[in-house]
């Protein structure tokens, strides 16, 4: 794991870790998606629409509500955690003239940013596997996020049939230095934050895109 | 293989292929979320499953044998994805799929109950109430609200659209005062997709109490022999929309000062002083006052009531109707008329009973008897409860039955009487007797009764010859020993009596027993008993039965009573001084048997009793003499029986019980 440092003392008291068996499920998720193998089942671009905002308001909800969890477990100072910023990971700004173009950015930002709570849900493993909910809960936020990553390439698919969707970076975590304890804390918290400002983003552009959608089903 | 990514279309079905039917899945509420477990079930269709079928929920991997329901864990349920399922069943000769559901996962999720659904009232709120619950889930919810007062199975549902936003709370309206209400809610997506959840469990609360909104029922009944007292009667308001605590009346008489009156409660006596009362009536509860009551109370009464007034049973209600009095002048005052009933097992009135389902009696009256002679019986039972006539009962039939004879019966045709006497029955007899109550429907038999005739003159005679009466000491008269005494009776025990008070001998003898044997009446003389009883010196006698606690005696003793020589008890000694002779019973010698004449004289001192005393009283003198039977004492003697030796003559006043 690049070396980031790992609490020793819960190392030998493993049995079952929940974490592995939520990180098969991502990494086959992520496998998955990264084959192609996940299809567009929904064809009507406004019902595409529809489900990526309620989908990105969902992850937004889901996201502010971890980081609440993620606060409680991190023991003391937690909320200056979250105030300070980390140079280590994407950021969560669009970039683009156009809605399309915004939301396409939106879509290479989501995918950047997801191997991070990936990153980060193994850290907080290691410094304690029986978190229980805080686990599970970053388990989830990378299947919904998934989920979402894959509603805007429908929808760019729709908007801009004949632009190839640019494919996410190849491991991008792989490129994190080595973290203590305490800047894995930092970089935790600050890459739920960023998850939650680019869903908030993510959705704007979505409903700005309502009349853009020509198909009527 | 895995399939992660899932779509579903609620109401679009891609048939692709149909080995498996009615395929439908869903997903329960878990905490605040859905829960990663999808169950889906389906109809396996004309052809049985055998034992080498096996099916695959293609959600997520997952196999089971011989199933119609599979469950897989999704992980994270893929919520706002569009999900597909299908079956795959396999057998060795070969598989196929079932038809594939494709849906939006929100499609298959079911909520639990709103938690927490509470039903609040208002103070000065009497029609309405809150309902207040929590959100506990991450979707946005629709509600669904149905109230019913308690008690009732019929609910009222507040229209859906009311309910569409996402809120928390919703007054119900225009609910009823001061009545308990039900409260149940459930919740769907709210955009209608889905499973609406489960009802949740009941939430109650009561309405607060409002002022009456209609006035109470009033009206009067007067004394039945007396037109100037009135009994005012009425009923609380239809709607008391509370608890009525009091009511205020107002009385006015022809300019009379008003008079009022505060009562709790629901009748009230009132004199009528002058032609007419005016009587104004409120019923007030803790929130306010009702319309005012008013009625106008003459002192006459009015005569005329309602004509022909029938009643029918119909389908188990009971309907009356009448006709208006007759007389022009009713037609243009009666406005309104008043049905008066009661349950007749309390009430008292005589009106009219009826039976929706008329059946023969439950049950018959038991008889007894208030009064046995000779050869009558008078008899009465109780009449039977009205819920056991089961009907108007026509009439009630009297069996009674001696030894081995033939069973005799009484009829009469009167419902109405509970007592009946029976004569020209065999005296000294056993008798059976039960009486039968009968309706249109049928008869019923009371229970049994045993009855005894009293015994007759002969009876007397054998008892008193074998059982001699023992003088009462109440009606002896002080009387001279004639010194002249042939015989030396055998030695007899004998006992004073103290002064009694004219209870049970037998219980006065057991109060002075035993006697000190130095003790002395000296006013009293013995009545000449034992082997000295021609002394005439007084003597004190003692009883050989000192525990005395049985009024029967033995031959050899004999207990009775001391003549007192002065008015005893206000008894004046007769004029003409007795003069007794020596007899050979043990028995202690009397007037009546110095001088047999005296026994009508005697016989003067008591009055007739019972029937045999009085036959014995009437057959006078003639069947004295015949019996030497002495006369008895006063009604409702009962002699006890005690033993005399063979061959004397008994011949005693019989004391009141006992000796």
């Amino acid at each position: 794991m690049n070396g980031h440092a790992r609490n020793m003392l819960w190392q030998a008291h493993r049995t079952q870790p929940t974490a592995m068996v939520l990180l098969t499920l991502i990494l086959l998720a992520m496998n998955e998606f990264g084959n192609g193998t996940a299809q567009c089942i929904e064809k009507s671009c406004s019902k595409n629409l529809h489900k990526g905002i309620k989908l990105s308001k969902f992850v937004k909800r889901a996201t502010a509500e971890l980081i609440k969890t993620y606060q409680a477990a991190q023991g003391n100072f937690a909320e200056q955690f979250c105030t300070m910023s980390m140079d280590s990971m994407p950021s969560s700004t669009l970039w683009g003239s156009s809605p399309a173009e915004r939301l396409q950015s939106a879509y290479i930002r989501l995918t950047e940013l997801l191997p991070h709570v990936t990153m980060v849900l193994q850290q907080q493993s290691d410094l304690n596997p029986y978190l229980g909910s805080l686990l599970s809960d970053l388990a989830r936020l990378v299947i919904h996020g998934r989920h979402l990553a894959l509603r805007l390439s429908c929808i760019l698919q729709k908007l801009q049939p004949n632009v190839a969707l640019p494919e996410p970076a190849v491991g991008p975590t792989a490129l994190l230095p080595p973290q203590n304890i305490f800047q894995q804390k930092v970089y935790g918290c600050a890459v739920l934050t960023r998850v939650q400002k680019l869903t908030l983003l993510t959705a704007r552009e979505l409903k700005s895109l309502r009349g853009q959608c020509t198909d009527k089903t | 293989m895995l399939t992660l990514f899932l779509y579903y279309r609620c109401q679009n079905y891609k048939k692709f292929k149909s080995k498996s039917n009615n395929l439908q899945c869903i997903a329960l509420q878990k905490g605040k979320r859905v829960s990663p477990n999808l169950t889906c079930h389906w109809d396996p269709g004309e052809h049985a499953p055998d034992s080498n079928t096996s099916y695959i929920l293609y959600a997520q991997y997952s196999y089971k044998k011989l199933a119609n329901n599979l469950t897989v864990d999704l992980g994270s349920f893929p919520i706002y994805m569009e999900t597909k399922v299908w079956v795959e069943v396999k057998n060795e000769l070969g598989s196929v799929n079932s038809t594939e559901l494709l849906a939006h996962a929100e499609c298959f999720v079911k909520p639990n109950p709103p938690s927490n659904v509470m039903l609040i009232p208002e103070a000065n709120f009497s029609m309405s109430l809150i309902v207040n619950w929590t959100h506990s889930f991450y979707l946005k919810l629709k509600y669904n609200i149905r109230y019913c007062q308690a008690g009732s199975s019929v609910w009222n549902e507040v229209p859906q659209s009311a309910t569409e936003s996402y809120i928390e709370s919703f007054r119900l309206q225009f609910l009823q005062p001061y009545t308990d209400y039900v409260v149940q809610m459930r919740c769907i997506n709210q955009k209608g997709i889905g499973y609406w959840s489960d009802w949740s469990p009941n939430a109650t609360a009561r309405t607060p109490e409002a002022k009456p909104e209609s006035k109470s029922d009033l009206w009067r009944v007067y004394e039945e022999k007396n037109n100037t007292v009135v009994k005012l009667i009425w009923k609380d308001p239809v709607k008391s929309n509370g608890k009525i605590l009091g009511y205020n009346i107002t009385v006015e008489e022809n300019g009379v000062s008003a008079e009022r009156h505060v009562v709790h409660s629901k009748e009230h006596q009132l004199h009528i002083k002058g032609e007419k009362m005016f009587i104004r009536m409120t019923a007030h509860n803790s929130a306010g006052v009702s319309p005012v009551a008013s009625l106008v109370v003459p002192r006459s009464m009015l005569r005329a009531g309602a004509e022909q007034v029938r009643w029918s049973v119909r389908d188990g209600q009971l309907w009356v109707d009448w006709l208006p009095p007759s007389g022009s002048k009713w037609l243009l005052r009666v406005f309104e008329y008043v049905l008066e009933w009661v349950s007749v097992p309390e009430g008292k009135r005589d009106c009219r009973k009826s039976w929706p389902k008329k059946k023969s009696p439950l049950r018959g009256p038991s008889v007894e008897a208030t009064e046995t002679q000779k050869t009558v019986f008078h008899l009465k039972w109780e009449e039977i409860p009205v819920t056991s006539q089961r009907g108007f009962l026509t009439n009630y039939t009297i069996f009674y039955k001696t030894g081995d004879n033939e069973q005799c019966k009484r009829n009469w045709l009167s419902p109405t009487k509970c007592y009946f006497t029976l004569t020209e029955l065999a005296s000294a007899s056993r008798y059976v007797v039960c009486v039968m109550a009968s309706n249109m429907e049928g008869s019923v038999n009371g229970s049994e009764s045993i009855l005894y005739t009293k015994y007759g003159m002969y009876f007397v005679k054998i008892k008193n010859h074998f059982w001699p009466h023992i003088p009462n000491p109440s009606h002896s008269t002080i009387a001279n020993w004639s010194p002249d005494c042939p015989t030396r009776l055998p030695d007899l025990s004998i006992m004073e009596v103290g002064m009694f008070d004219g209870k049970s001998l037998c219980e006065e003898d057991k109060t002075v027993l035993p006697l000190k044997k130095d003790k002395y009446f000296s006013e009293e003389h013995s009545s000449g008993i034992g082997g000295s009883s021609c002394m005439s010196s007084p003597r004190q006698s003692v009883s050989d039965n000192d525990e005395g606690d049985s009024c029967q005696t033995t031959a050899s003793t004999m207990q009775y009573s001391s003549v007192v020589a002065s008015g005893y008890k206000g008894q004046t000694p007769s004029l003409q001084a007795p003069v007794f002779a020596r007899s050979e019973s043990t028995q202690p010698l009397l007037e009546s048997e110095e001088h047999p004449e005296h026994l009508l004289e005697g016989s003067r001192h008591w009055t007739s009793g019972q029937g045999i005393e009085q036959q014995q009283m009437q057959e006078g003198k003639s069947s004295y003499n015949s019996l030497n039977f002495c006369p008895v004492a006063k009604k409702k003697y009962t002699p006890t029986l005690t033993e005399d030796p063979p061959g004397l003559t008994p011949c005693y006043m019989p004391q009141q019980s006992g000796h």
